[in-house]
């Protein structure tokens, strides 16, 4: 089929770059707003015509008018993308019963072009979810984005979700809107094709068999045997005739059966220093080998493997809800009520990693390996098994060096000069915490997640005492903070509750010279104990206070004179020895601890 | 019901639509009562509520909560004008809300998500949602099934694997 004319030069790498690159998901909107590139850009000189055929050929085409930069947000788009694709069984199914040529009633001609690379793009979401999500999600907003520019789509603002939706004033729209919706909610970029397939969704709800639709399987007949080939299994699509299809279409709302991921869950390894490779593979391979594949009803529970493809709307075991809303529920769950009710039964299992509903929280995630600090040679180095390679290899995630762990630690800013000292303070299941810059600066980085350090403090306030990372992936964010715990007060200070401990520099030779019974006898940790924390979420420095839990009089008072001070409290790597479990961190240091 | 809920808001004003149930039961409800389905306000931007609105995958009686719920809330989006919305305050809307959940059977609740869901009504998806979740939240895998009549299809084998995977969760 001949590619459709399209406004910008053609044929470069990204197109071409799409499949190893499939497992990413594209640069999220923000990336480019369509309301940032108007003025720049030239609505398309034609219409492309609608495609028949090789819709291949066509996608680089279409994705490479504007390389996009590919942002590598994946823990972000990636339940979304996977989530988009509910309605695909569905269209496809549509376009198998229903082989009609593009509404009549939506062709002005522009539009008609239009849709057609919609209708392309909705191919590629139907049959191409193995290998093209990339360029999907990429195409799709092209499309959006040239729909907007060239003013053919109707530009409706309501919502502040449902922009640019093709056809808005068509009778059945309205159904189609709110249909699409479902899916711009989860992932706005896919709102012209999400619509098309919407539209066809709606009308056929609405008008039963009079309704025209948008998708027709002629055009996509290469394909579908394209990836046919490519798929190990063949995809079942159910038989239905128009009738049976309109039925089915009302009677559940919005049940789609899920493919299934090859990878799933990720068991952790307590106690290793955390970075997992693994997860990145997990959340690529999640995507990449999510099929969507329409079962019938009679194979709906059928198991086969792991590329099994499972209808969960009509499985008994699964709530009377769609899986929209279920997806709704769960995701309203915290991380290990969730994982809990992974645990429940299969559908449920697959819908939470269908959606990779799990998996962003509990990322980055650990790997095994040690990591050591020298004390009399230059720098820290991770030992570390590439265990992730063997798997990697076949993923597009080992040539793209995600999948390696950089021993070096290379990715610690160092700062300007390459000899410059560091050392890692502490760690906390994949992050470490180093201290860069003779120590004048903490920065957070995982090894894993190669270039560059996924949040770095900023240069910090780095006093006394010990830094320690509390993060705990299962806990609810992807965030971190580092808690800067005052070591003991270097001097003599004013009795009880002596505010911020780290007192004027006072000489270290000092320390604990014995002289005051005071200070021997203070209270310690002052009960509000303050301490310096960085919230990555904030990302800001800020002082928290911590109450002795039994309360003032209890027994737990600790004497400063009860503690041995550290033998080296600034040398060392490690100041002390800390445990951070389930949202507490455990601070030792003679008979203190301190939780948060 | 259905009369109360048209006898309610007809003072209010405004295009009534008629809304009618899989069973064939009637409501009447204002523009305002109704946008609050995404759905409806579709319809209505688009015209084709002139012979009411038909639901087919709704009940008449989930319709009743649905609409009972339209017409408690419709006081938010439509601001003043409706003599009924200007009494019922934010607590009073609150507590409405939270009694209507409370109540519910779980087949009742799941229809309500369904209906929700169906029509696009983004406030009670995201309080029925919360509901269910809230059900679930902090219960064991097995009371969770137990809450739900949903039935293991893991062989033990299956079970213990995937526990593992998820192994954090589940130490305490």
């Amino acid at each position: 089929m001949p590619a459709p004319p399209l406004p910008l030069p053609t044929g470069t790498p990204t197109g071409t770059a799409a499949a190893p690159n499939h497992r990413r998901a594209p640069a999220p909107p923000r990336a480019r707003r369509a309301g940032e590139l108007l003025p720049a850009r030239v609505p398309p000189p034609a219409p492309p015509p609608l495609p028949t055929s090789g819709e291949l050929q066509l996608l680089p085409h279409a994705g490479d008018r504007r390389a996009p930069p590919r942002a590598r947000t994946t823990g972000e788009l990636l339940p979304r993308a996977r989530t988009g694709g509910e309605l695909l069984p569905r269209s496809r199914t549509a376009g198998e019963l229903l082989p009609r040529a593009p509404s009549p009633s939506l062709a002005p001609s522009a539009i008609h072009g239009t849709d057609g690379l919609l209708l392309l793009c909705a191919l590629q979401e139907d049959h191409m979810v193995l290998v093209r999500r990339l360029r999907r999600a990429t195409l799709a907003e092209e499309l959006l984005r040239d729909a907007t520019l060239s003013g053919k789509l109707a530009s409706r603002d309501g919502s502040g979700r449902r922009r640019n939706m093709p056809g808005a004033s068509s009778p059945a729209a309205a159904a189609a809107i709110w249909l699409s919706q479902a899916s711009c909610k989860v992932f706005p970029l896919r709102a012209p094709m999400t619509s098309r397939r919407a539209y066809d969704l709606a009308t056929i709800k609405f008008r039963g068999v009079e309704a025209d639709i948008n998708f027709s399987l002629e055009d996509y007949e290469d394909d579908l045997k394209q990836v046919r080939a490519r798929l190990t299994r063949s995809l079942r699509m159910s038989n239905l005739t128009k009738e049976e299809f309109a039925d089915e279409l009302r009677r559940q709302s919005t049940g789609f059966p899920w493919g299934n991921s090859k990878y799933r869950g990720v068991s952790c390894a307590a106690g290793a220093i955390g970075i997992d490779i693994a997860a990145n593979l997990l959340r690529t391979h999640a995507m990449s080998y999510a099929v969507v594949v329409r079962s019938s009803p009679t194979n709906a529970t059928a198991t086969r493997g792991l590329d099994t493809h499972r209808s969960i709307d009509r499985s008994p075991m699964a709530l009377p809800v769609p899986d929209d809303a279920l997806a709704d529920i769960l995701r309203r769950l915290p991380p290990r009520s969730l994982a809990a009710a992974r645990c429940i039964c299969k559908p449920w299992r697959d819908l939470v990693d269908g959606r990779a509903l799990l998996l962003p929280r509990l990322l980055p995630h650990s790997v095994h390996g040690v990591l050591i600090n020298y004390i009399d040679h230059d720098l820290p180095h991770l030992f570390s098994r590439r265990r992730i390679r063997s798997r990697s290899t076949s993923s597009p995630a080992a040539s793209s060096g995600g999948g390696d762990i950089d021993g070096n630690l290379s990715t610690v800013p160092k700062g300007d000069m390459d000899w410059w000292w560091w050392h890692v303070m502490d760690h906390c299941d994949s992050l470490l915490l180093c201290a860069v810059e003779w120590g004048n600066r903490l920065c957070v980085c995982n090894p894993a997640t190669l270039p560059p350090c996924p949040e770095s403090p900023e240069p910090i306030r780095y006093g006394t005492g010990g830094a320690y990372l509390a993060f705990d992936p299962a806990a609810a964010s992807p965030h971190y903070e580092v808690l800067l715990v005052p070591g003991l007060p270097e001097k003599p200070l004013p009795l009880p509750p002596p505010p911020p401990p780290p007192s004027p520099p006072a000489p270290p030779s000092s320390f604990m010279g014995g002289d005051d019974d005071l200070y021997r006898l203070m209270e310690w940790p002052p009960s509000p104990y303050k301490v310096d924390v960085f919230s990555s979420r904030s990302a800001r420095w800020e002082e928290r206070a911590f109450v002795r839990e039994g309360g003032e009089t209890a027994a737990t008072t600790t004497m400063v004179d009860d503690m041995e001070p550290w033998e080296c409290p600034l040398e060392g790597p490690r100041q002390g020895y800390r445990v951070f479990w389930q949202g507490a961190l455990y601070v030792h240091s003679r008979g203190t601890s301190v939780t948060r | 019901m259905a009369a109360a809920a048209a006898e309610a808001t007809t003072d209010g004003g405004g295009k009534m639509i008629i809304l009618i149930s899989a069973d064939g039961k009637r409501f009447e409800v204002t523009e305002a009562v109704a946008s609050q389905s995404q759905l409806i306000s579709n319809m209505i931007e688009d015209d084709c509520t002139e012979n009411g609105v038909r639901l087919p995958n709704v009940d008449g009686d989930i319709l009743t909560m649905v609409v009972d719920y339209c017409n408690m809330h419709a006081g938010d989006a439509a601001a003043a004008g409706d003599t009924m919305k200007a009494s019922s305050t934010e607590e009073e809307l609150k507590k409405f809300d939270a009694e209507l959940v409370q109540a519910l059977e779980n087949p009742v609740l799941f229809k309500l998500i369904l209906a929700a869901n169906f029509l696009n009504i983004k406030s009670l998806l995201d309080m029925t949602c919360q509901r269910v979740a809230d059900m679930m939240s902090g219960k064991t895998p097995e009371q969770m099934r137990e809450t739900f009549s949903i039935e293991n299809d893991f062989t033990p084998e299956e079970e213990a694997a995937i526990r593992q995977e998820n192994a954090w969760a589940f130490d305490d």
